[in-house]
């Protein structure tokens, strides 16, 4: 994760330090683990497997929604994790860095099925598409639409907007329910770092909703 | 939006009631802004949609599948060993001393053919003698010679 380089800070309110909420990475028992896994010990990455497996399921499920697909990503997640441990800075915690991992994994899948889905369609001639298209409308009109479903395309479409980093930061704070002050100490960036980068990161998905209300077309 | 209610917004969208006096009598005062966090709250009610309704846990045999994974991206394939670049040097430099042994071979065993230059006298020898004059009436007069034996006979 960045620093606080050209973020203008929040002014401080109230009388809470901001030292507190510093945490050094290096010397958590997680960090011990961490460096074993670098040490190619095969018995801690086991252990990372099974201490994370269930949220980085989790965290897959909730995005897409789908049992089936959820395992694969989750392995690719694992080897990823396998791979890349070397270059683990902890910089941030262990979860920040997974749950980061596991959600561009979903993102990568997500926009390889939208080109398998334009590969796939762009296979039927012109008339078969409009008669697709035609159908589709007037399947819209009469059937029950899945609001959640449809909510869902909507957000992660509006989330694939942000940088990675606020991609983060805005799931750890919504779907994950973690505090300003714990996504600090996750993060190692002060509070009002934090406080700016999501209020940003609010205004961009909001003007991003708006344009897509106004053209009724997909934001690109 | 204005700073007193950026400063509370985080607080406001976790619904922590921990909301300064300052922000709710702004909030009340200034419709814009309250209606941007009207906005903002629906937003973030919308992102909690990703949150995962069940606990999952892999199927059996998650890990071993992981390994498997692993292990396939770190044995490389027959393509990755031809395009790697050491393995590419390698190929190069064979290829090239293969080349020149070829070559020097074929030069080696080459047959030695000089080809003489016109103006020399064995080119002279070498090309076709031109019939002058002389000699074909020598001719002419052999053949008529041998007519008028034959029509004696």
């Amino acid at each position: 994760m960045d620093g606080m380089a050209g973020v203008l800070p929040f002014p401080v309110t109230g009388a809470r330090p901001q030292a507190k909420t510093r945490v050094d990475h290096r010397n958590s028992e997680e960090a011990a683990l961490v460096r074993r896994i670098q040490d190619r010990d095969e018995l801690a990455f086991r252990e990372i497997v099974e201490r994370y497996q269930a949220k980085v399921f989790s965290i897959i499920f909730g995005i897409l929604r789908n049992h089936n697909d959820a395992e694969d990503i989750a392995q690719q997640v694992f080897a990823k994790i396998y791979f890349s441990i070397g270059n683990f800075d902890f910089r941030s915690s262990l979860l920040t860095w997974i749950y980061k991992i596991t959600v561009n994994e979903c993102y990568d899948y997500l926009r390889k099925k939208r080109v398998r889905k334009l590969v796939y369609e762009s296979d039927f001639s012109e008339e078969d598409a409009l008669r697709m298209e035609n159908s589709d409308t007037a399947t819209d009109q009469h059937a029950p639409v899945d609001t959640v479903l449809a909510q869902r395309d909507l957000i992660l479409k509006l989330l694939d907007k942000l940088s990675e980093e606020d991609r983060v930061l805005i799931l750890l704070k919504e779907v994950e329910g973690h505090s300003v002050e714990e996504l600090s100490r996750m993060t190692r960036m002060n509070e009002n770092t934090i406080k700016v980068k999501l209020f940003r990161a609010r205004q961009k998905l909001l003007k991003a909703a708006q344009r897509l209300n106004r053209t009724g077309q997909p934001v690109t | 939006m204005h700073q007193s209610v950026r400063v509370g917004l985080e607080e406001y969208l976790a619904d922590t009631g921990s909301l300064s006096e300052e922000f709710n009598a702004h909030l009340k005062a200034c419709r814009e802004c309250a209606e941007e966090l009207q906005s903002l709250r629906e937003q973030a009610r919308l992102i909690r949609v990703l949150r995962s309704s069940e606990a999952m846990e892999p199927a059996p045999g998650f890990y071993a599948r992981i390994v498997e994974r692993i292990d396939r991206r770190v044995q490389p394939s027959i393509w990755a060993t031809l395009l790697d670049p050491s393995f590419g040097r390698r190929i190069a430099m064979a290829s090239a001393a293969l080349a020149l042994a070829v070559s020097a071979y074929i030069v080696s065993t080459e047959p030695f053919r000089v080809t003489p230059l016109p103006s020399s006298a064995i080119a002279i020898q070498a090309l076709p003698q031109q019939d002058t004059p002389a000699t074909v009436a020598q001719d002419r007069d052999v053949v008529l010679a041998s007519l008028a034996s034959f029509q004696e006979n």
